[in-house]
C-alpha cells in the first residue's frame, strides 16, 4: 500500500507561507495604521480649529510617540518613520523636518521607558508626555530658525504640549489593546 | 545594560534624517509631489465624510443643548428689529419735517418781512363744533394771543386763541366762530371766510358777502385780505362751489381749505410781519 500524504487545504496566506503569528502581527500593525489615519483625520477636521486656553491639541504626534513607546525603538521607530511620511504628504505636517523630529523623539521616549522605567501606564504616560513636550520645543526651535514664529509664542507650544499629553489616557487603552494582538509586545 | 538603540533603530533614525533632507530639497525644487497627491486624494473623501458627520453632530448638539441660548438670541434680535423699525419711523418723520422746513425756508425767502416760530401740533380738539389744535410752543417762544398760524407753504391754519408758557391753542379756520376777511385773488371780490360746519359743510370753508354780480370760477384762489391780525395774500382755500345766499342779494362760495388739516404736523406762527 503506497503512502499517500494527507491532502492539504492551503489558503492564500498559506501559499504565501504566512504563519499565524505573522498574520496577527500584520493585523496589529494594520490596526495601528488605521488608528493613526483616524487620528489624523480627526485632528484635521475637528481639532485643528478647536482652540483651548493657551494652545491647542496635536493628536498625531501623541499617537505616534505612544505607539513607539509601546512597541520599542526598532518596530515603533520604523512605524513612526513611515507614518510621518504619510503625515507629511497629507499636508497637515508643519514641514519635512517632522520626519526626523518625531522619529527621534519617539525613539528617545521609547528608550527611556524600556531602559529605565517599569511596564505601567503612568510610565508610558510620563514618557509620552516628555516626548511630546520635547517635540513641541524642538518644533518651536525649528520655527524660530526658519523665521516662522517668534519667541513670544513659546508658551503656546508649551500649552499645546501639555494639552496634547493630557489625551494619552484616551489613546492608551485603544493602542494598548491593539498592541496585545499576536501576544504580549512588552518584551522585558 | 541593554542597548537602548540597537543597530536597526540607528538605521531607522539615520533614514529619517536622510529622508528629511531629501524631501526638504525635493519640495523646494518640485513643489507638490506625486506622494502628496496620492495621500491627499485618499484622505480627502474621508475628511469630507468626517466633516459632514461633525456638522450633523453639532446641529443636534445645538438643538438639544443650546435651545435656550438660541431662543434668547431670537428675542434679542426681535427687540433689535423693533428698535430698527422705530428708527425707520423716526427717519421718515424727520424726512417729512425736513421737507416742511425747506418749504418754510422758501416762504421766508419770498416774504422777508415774516418772522416765524416753528412748532409741532401736540393735540387736536376733541369735539365736533370747535376746531382747535394745540402746539408745543408758547409765550416763551414769543407767541402771543391773536397771532396767525400758517403752514410752510403760506396756507392759513388759524389764529392763536390761548397762550401758555410752553404751549398755545390755535383756533383753526375750520372753526365756525372764526371769521377772516378774504379776497378772491383773480377777481378781487372781497368777503368773509369762516368754517363751514355750522352751514353743514364740515371740513370746508364758507365765504359770505360776495357781490351778487361777482363772477366766481371753480378753483379760484381765495387769500387773506390783510389786517392787524394777519398779513395779506395768505392762501385760505380754493372755490369748489358758489351760489346766492338766502337773501338773494349776495353770493356765497364754498372753499376747500388750502391747508391739509388731516396731514398737518407742523405749523409756523407769524410773530411779526409788515403789511406793506
Amino acid at each position: 500500500m503506497d503512502f499517500r500524504p494527507d491532502s492539504q487545504r492551503i489558503d492564500l496566506l498559506g501559499k504565501l507561507y504566512v504563519t499565524p503569528t505573522q498574520r496577527k502581527r500584520f493585523l496589529k500593525w494594520s490596526l495601528y495604521t488605521l488608528t493613526f489615519l483616524a487620528v489624523l483625520v480627526v485632528q484635521d477636521v475637528i481639532f485643528s480649529r478647536f482652540l483651548l486656553p493657551g494652545g491647542k491639541l496635536d493628536l498625531v504626534p501623541v499617537a505616534l510617540v505612544l505607539v513607539c513607546v509601546l512597541e520599542g525603538t526598532q518596530s515603533g521607530g520604523t512605524f513612526v518613520l513611515l507614518c510621518t511620511l504619510v503625515y507629511l504628504f497629507s499636508g497637515s505636517a508643519p514641514g519635512s523636518y517632522v520626519i526626523a523630529f518625531l522619529t527621534a523623539v519617539g525613539m528617545v521616549a521609547a528608550a527611556l521607558r524600556w531602559g529605565y522605567l517599569r511596564k505601567t501606564f503612568s510610565a508610558v504616560w510620563l514618557c509620552t508626555a516628555l516626548g511630546i513636550m520635547l517635540y513641541e520645543m524642538v518644533l518651536f526651535g525649528a520655527g524660530l530658525l526658519l523665521g516662522r514664529t517668534n519667541p513670544g509664542r513659546a508658551m503656546v507650544f508649551v500649552f499645546t504640549g501639555l494639552w496634547s499629553a493630557g489625551t494619552v489616557p484616551i489613546l492608551y487603552p485603544v493602542l494598548r489593546a491593539i498592541g496585545t494582538i499576536g501576544g504580549e509586545s512588552w518584551k522585558e | 545594560m541593554k542597548r537602548l538603540f540597537p543597530t536597526k533603530a540607528r538605521v531607522v533614525l539615520l533614514l529619517a534624517v536622510l529622508l528629511t533632507g531629501v524631501l526638504a530639497v525635493a519640495s523646494r525644487v518640485t513643489g507638490l509631489s506625486v506622494p502628496n497627491l496620492v495621500v491627499q486624494s485618499v484622505l480627502t473623501p474621508i475628511r469630507a465624510g468626517v466633516h459632514a458627520l461633525t456638522n450633523q453632530a453639532q446641529q443636534i448638539y445645538n438643538y438639544m443643548f443650546q435651545y435656550e441660548a438660541l431662543a434668547a438670541e431670537n428675542q434679542a434680535l426681535r427687540k433689535r428689529i423693533t428698535e430698527l423699525e422705530e428708527d425707520a419711523r423716526t427717519a421718515d418723520a424727520l424726512s417729512r419735517e425736513n421737507d416742511v422746513l425747506r418749504a418754510a425756508l422758501d416762504l421766508v425767502e419770498a416774504r422777508e418781512d415774516f418772522k416765524l416760530v416753528d412748532s409741532h401740533i401736540i393735540t387736536w380738539s376733541s369735539n365736533d363744533w370747535t376746531s382747535n389744535l394745540t402746539i408745543d410752543k408758547g409765550s416763551n417762544a414769543g407767541i402771543a394771543e391773536g397771532m396767525c398760524a400758517i403752514t410752510a407753504n403760506g396756507e392759513v391754519v388759524g389764529l392763536v386763541s390761548q397762550v401758555g408758557g410752553n404751549y398755545a391753542v390755535i383756533k383753526s379756520v375750520l372753526d365756525s366762530s372764526l371769521e377772516v376777511s378774504a379776497t378772491i385773488a383773480s377777481s378781487g371780490y372781497s368777503g368773509m371766510v369762516k368754517g363751514g360746519y355750522a352751514a353743514g359743510e364740515e371740513g370746508m370753508l364758507h365765504m359770505d358777502y360776495l357781490p351778487s354780480d361777482a363772477v366766481i370760477r371753480n378753483h379760484d384762489q381765495v387769500v387773506t385780505a390783510g389786517s392787524t391780525v394777519y398779513p395779506r395774500d395768505l392762501i385760505l382755500g380754493y372755490v369748489v362751489d358758489a351760489g346766492f345766499d338766502d337773501t338773494g342779494v349776495a353770493k356765497f362760495a364754498i372753499l376747500e381749505p388750502a391747508a391739509d388739516f388731516r396731514a398737518l404736523e407742523q405749523v409756523f406762527v407769524l410773530t411779526d410781519y409788515s403789511n406793506g
